[in-house]
């Protein structure tokens, strides 16, 4: 009839609790740093054994202490308690702590709910259709355990425990459904995610040394993926921009960091009709440059386009995005400013003697014509001895003369970069155009697949009668390369992605099912952005809906699921009204009980009553007229409005 | 709620039982609850068991009962020898009238103590039993009423002693109430060894009933309101003894309705208008123990009856 208090044999719970822990735990170990991950270790050690028994539990000072070395690790390991990481670490640490410390139910309530939201914090690293079937067994895992907490006679087995938490896991899809189609999206990501999040990532970094794109040639990651309006255009003409290198140390490329908005507007030319229209749905790579088409024509209106043609976003892309752009195979930009001509003429001063010779003879023989020495640079290319590798030699200081006249082995990024530094020190101003080359028709889907492998480097070279014209030194020594893609250059097998080297048409298959898959994940789950949203309403013959219309339809629809779910528990006879009586007769128990009364379930009103009596002389009388009252209500036959007021104000009116 | 004239009926019934038990008390010293649930069990218009040792009292007991509610007494004293038509009657040819005249036996009586009924074989048990539970009797293919009210008090000496045949589940089962007497304590004892013979008192006591009041009483008490919260506390004990491990088999649904009737009578001998949880826990372990068999391993069984583990665990609604 009462207040049991909830105390709760400390063995049984705790070791599912420390299991939910460690699986919670176990896509955050790659992103712990050493020392956390020790700390880890040895917390899911101890309190293993601690449970079972074997070490004490360790009294409420330790406690603190171990609370205070775990927040002082992290400062010391991270250089900060809060950001991502060491948030989560944190969470994860004093989830294990709290371990120590259950003494009610409510303390096992509290770190379910933490393994709820580490859960969830998992989405920050990865947000893979793989992360999202492990966030769903562990909240599967963790509604069991709630169930377990529910459980007080213990009556229910591991299996049936799974067995609840999966209906009521399956019983919360609707709700889920309905808060994902109609939650109003707000673009661009909720909120800025700190800058550790997924500090390895893969794909074109900022700054490009000759070696850098052969590493991400043995990565079969997709960097993004294509939808055309239209059929593709051919291989040779995919050429996917994302940033221009102007700057050069000799060493390394970097992009020319002068402010972008002093500059005069972007000028492209262009025919009318030859659009090449379609959609790019990125992975994340944590940068803020977009890849586009060449030569791009149109963009979404929230990116931006400098005048070097790179596509901006406002943010790092640190989750999938979608995006529309257009791109003109005749079209061309020709916008130079006096700056720039100059930046695309600079090379290191007292590098590469050899080099600087051979681009003043090469400009003496073409007399200063500029195409002329394109022409000249790549039949040098393809008349001499040079190869297309991806191991080749490393260079020394002189990087360009080691390359041009000793090793003449070398990838993309080699070529690209000898010819610039030619052209350059011929007098023509020439940069270094860093993107992805190429790409793949998945046949189920028909989406076009562009991976790391597919990373290339290319130049631009300036003609003043026809702007900047692209010329790919690589297409002088491997063509094949560009015409039919990165795995008929003729390349070392061994160096490229297992997946590459095959060629067998069951496992193609398998391989194009699976990214349609994950494709279709990315589309419509991952990408399911505003904009889609609304096409989705329009789809459906809603027309346009603006936010609040979404909030409205929200609203409705969660309030049809609570009524139909009402409706439901209502009419299988789940649910008994409140009764005011056994409502307040319950208040008066729990009042006496706080004094120190004993109150079980199964006592009858008038074994508590004599017990009163005997603890409470002073109270006898209220309390008997307050149990007789109850008991003609419950057990006999006078219940009416007005006898219930009667009982009611006489257990509102109660004086201790 | 309950009309005034019917409330006054009843405070007049409760007035006359108090007085029963006071003068069955007089008698039987320091056995008042064992005294008040006889006479529950007779409102509730069950029959009941005393298991004890010879010479606490059982036969007093029974004895001043039946005078103080002015019924037709009979006493059947059960031995290995005795015959089912020992208890029932049989029929003798009168060579006057030439005809079988059926000689009537103990049975026949409102009151009957039935004494040492496990000493008697089997079939002669069951003869008693069956009237017990039709309130009539077939002999010679000719069915016979019993008079009305019709109440049993059986005795039975525990199990263990020499020349027993022990009641079976099933008969079991058939009594409303299984009491222990067990030893007066030390004052009441000092009474019985100063006072006079007890047997002798009970001729000096005078009715306080009979047997046209005692079927009202009988009547009113069937027909106290219980409320669906007491049904549940019921179903919940019900529910309990089935579905635990700790019984052999759960109560049976006349052991649910027993349970409930017993309950009823208590509350007009105490004078409520409806029945409280209290009372049922107050007959449970007369009406309960002897119904529910528990498992022999439980280590607790021991010290723990089946009415006292079952009111500690079920929770009242």
């Amino acid at each position: 009839m009462a207040t049991k208090s909830a105390r709760l044999d400390s063995i049984v719970v705790p070791m599912p609790l420390l299991a939910g822990l460690v699986l919670v735990g176990l896509p955050l170990y790659a992103y712990l740093s050493p020392i956390v991950l020790w700390y880890v270790f040895a917390l899911t050690v101890w309190s293993a054994l601690a449970i079972i028994g074997k070490v004490p539990i360790p009294s409420g000072s330790i406690r603190l202490l171990l609370a205070m070395v775990i927040v002082g690790a992290l400062y010391v390991s991270y250089g900060a308690v809060f950001g991502l990481i060491p948030g989560t670490s944190m969470v994860l640490l004093l989830a294990y702590l709290k371990l120590f410390e259950i003494k009610t139910r409510r303390d096992i309530t509290v770190i379910i709910f933490l393994g709820y939201f580490l859960a969830s914090s998992l989405f920050f690293h990865s947000q893979s259709v793989w992360v999202a079937l492990y966030v769903i067994v562990l909240a599967i895992y963790f509604t069991s355990l709630l169930v377990m907490v529910a459980d007080r006679n213990a009556s229910t087995s591991l299996l049936q425990r799974l067995k609840i938490a999966l209906r009521m896991v399956l019983q919360s899809l609707p709700l889920m459904l309905i808060m994902f189609v109609l939650f109003p999206r707000i673009p661009g990501p909720l909120w800025q995610l700190p800058k550790d999040a997924q500090s390895a990532s893969t794909g074109l970094s900022e700054e490009m040394t000759p070696g850098d794109i052969n590493k991400l040639v043995a990565s079969y990651d997709v960097a993004f993926r294509v939808k055309f309006d239209a059929p593709p255009p051919d291989n040779r003409n995919l050429y996917w921009r994302g940033l221009v290198l102007s700057d050069y140390d000799g060493k390394t490329w970097r992009r020319d960091n002068a402010p972008d908005w002093t500059r005069p507007e972007v000028e492209i030319y262009q025919q009318a009709g030859d659009d090449i229209r379609y959609r790019v749905t990125l992975e994340p790579h944590q940068h803020n440059w977009l890849y586009a088409l060449e030569l791009i024509t149109g963009f979404d209106d929230n990116y931006r386009l400098t005048r070097e043609l790179q596509l901006l976003s406002n943010n790092l892309v640190s989750s999938v995005i979608s995006y529309r752009a257009q791109a003109s195979l005749q079209a061309s930009n020709h916008g130079l400013y006096p700056p720039e001509r100059r930046k695309n003429l600079e090379l290191p001063a007292g590098y590469n003697p050899k080099t600087l010779a051979l681009a003043q003879a090469m400009r003496r023989t073409a007399a200063g014509n500029p195409r002329a020495i394109v022409q000249a640079v790549l039949q040098y290319f393809s008349n001499q001895e040079f190869y297309y590798t991806l191991t080749p030699p490393l260079l020394g200081n002189n990087a360009m003369d080691d390359f041009l006249f000793k090793s003449r082995r070398g990838f993309c990024e080699h070529y690209a970069s000898a010819f610039t530094t030619l052209m350059r020190a011929a007098g023509v101003p020439t940069r270094i155009v860093l993107g992805y080359q190429g790409g793949e028709i998945n046949p189920v889907d028909e989406y076009m697949i562009v991976r790391q492998s597919d990373a290339h480097a290319w130049t631009e070279v300036w003609l003043d009668d026809q702007g900047w014209m692209r010329v790919d030194p690589t297409a002088a020594v491997a063509p094949q390369r560009i015409e039919r893609g990165i795995q008929s250059a003729g390349l070392e097998k061994q160096y490229l992605p297992g997946l590459l080297q095959v060629n067998s048409d069951v496992l193609n298959r398998v391989r194009f099912v699976w990214d349609s898959f994950q494709n279709g994940w990315n589309q419509w789950v991952v990408g399911f952005d505003e904009q889609k949203q609304l096409k989705l309403f329009k789809m459906l013959g809603l027309g346009d809906v603006s936010k609040s219309d979404l909030m409205l339809y929200l609203v409705v629809a969660m309030s049809f699921v609570g009524l139909l779910v009402a409706w439901w528990v209502i009419r299988s006879g789940y649910y008994q009204p409140r009764d005011r009586v056994r409502y307040y007769y319950r208040y008066f128990l729990k009042r006496l009980s706080r004094q120190g009364l004993e109150i079980t379930e199964q006592d009858t009103s008038q074994e508590m009553l004599t017990r009163l009596k005997i603890k409470f002389p002073d109270m006898a009388e209220q309390a008997s007229n307050i149990v007789k009252q109850y008991q003609d209500l419950i057990y006999g036959q006078s219940r009416n409005r007005g006898t219930e007021k009667t009982f009611v104000r006489l257990v509102r009116t109660f004086r201790i | 709620m309950s009309s005034v004239p019917e409330q006054k009926i009843r405070t007049a019934a409760t007035a006359l039982l108090a007085k029963a038990a006071q003068s069955i008390s007089q008698i039987i010293l320091g056995k008042e609850t064992e005294v008040r649930l006889a006479l529950t069990c007779l409102v509730a218009r069950g029959h009941l068991l005393i298991e004890d040792l010879p010479g606490v009292g059982k036969t007093t007991l029974a004895h001043a009962i039946a005078k103080v509610m002015g019924l037709d007494y009979q006493r059947i004293q059960f031995t290995s020898d005795l015959l089912p038509a020992d208890v029932l009657g049989v029929s003798v040819y009168n060579r006057d009238t030439a005809k079988f005249e059926f000689h009537p036996g103990p049975v026949f009586s409102r009151f009957i103590l039935a004494d040492e009924v496990n000493r008697a074989t089997p079939k002669t048990q069951s003869a008693l039993l069956e009237a017990m539970e039709e309130q009539q009797v077939t002999i010679e293919g000719e069915t016979r009423e019993l008079p009305k009210p019709f109440f049993v008090i059986a005795t039975q000496n525990p199990a263990h002693q020499i020349g027993t045949y022990p009641l079976p589940e099933s008969q079991l089962d058939r009594f409303l109430m299984r009491l222990h007497l067990g030893f007066p304590d030390r004052d009441a004892e000092r009474e019985l060894l100063k006072g006079e013979q007890r047997r002798d008192m009970i001729e000096y006591i005078n009715p306080v009933l009979d047997a046209g009041k005692l079927l009202t009483i009988q009547k009113q008490a069937a027909s106290l309101h219980a409320s669906d919260a007491l049904l549940d506390y019921v179903q919940a004990i019900l529910e309990f003894s089935r579905h635990s491990d700790k019984f052999v088999s759960g109560l049976s649904p006349r052991g649910g309705l027993a349970l409930l009737s017993a309950a009823r009578a208590l509350a007009l001998i105490e004078g409520s208008d409806y029945v409280l949880p209290e009372h049922i826990k107050q007959v449970l372990p007369a009406v309960v123990n002897h119904r529910l068999q528990m498992h022999a391993n439980e280590t607790d069984s021991v010290t723990m009856t089946a009415a006292a583990y079952i009111a500690e665990t079920v929770p009242v609604p």
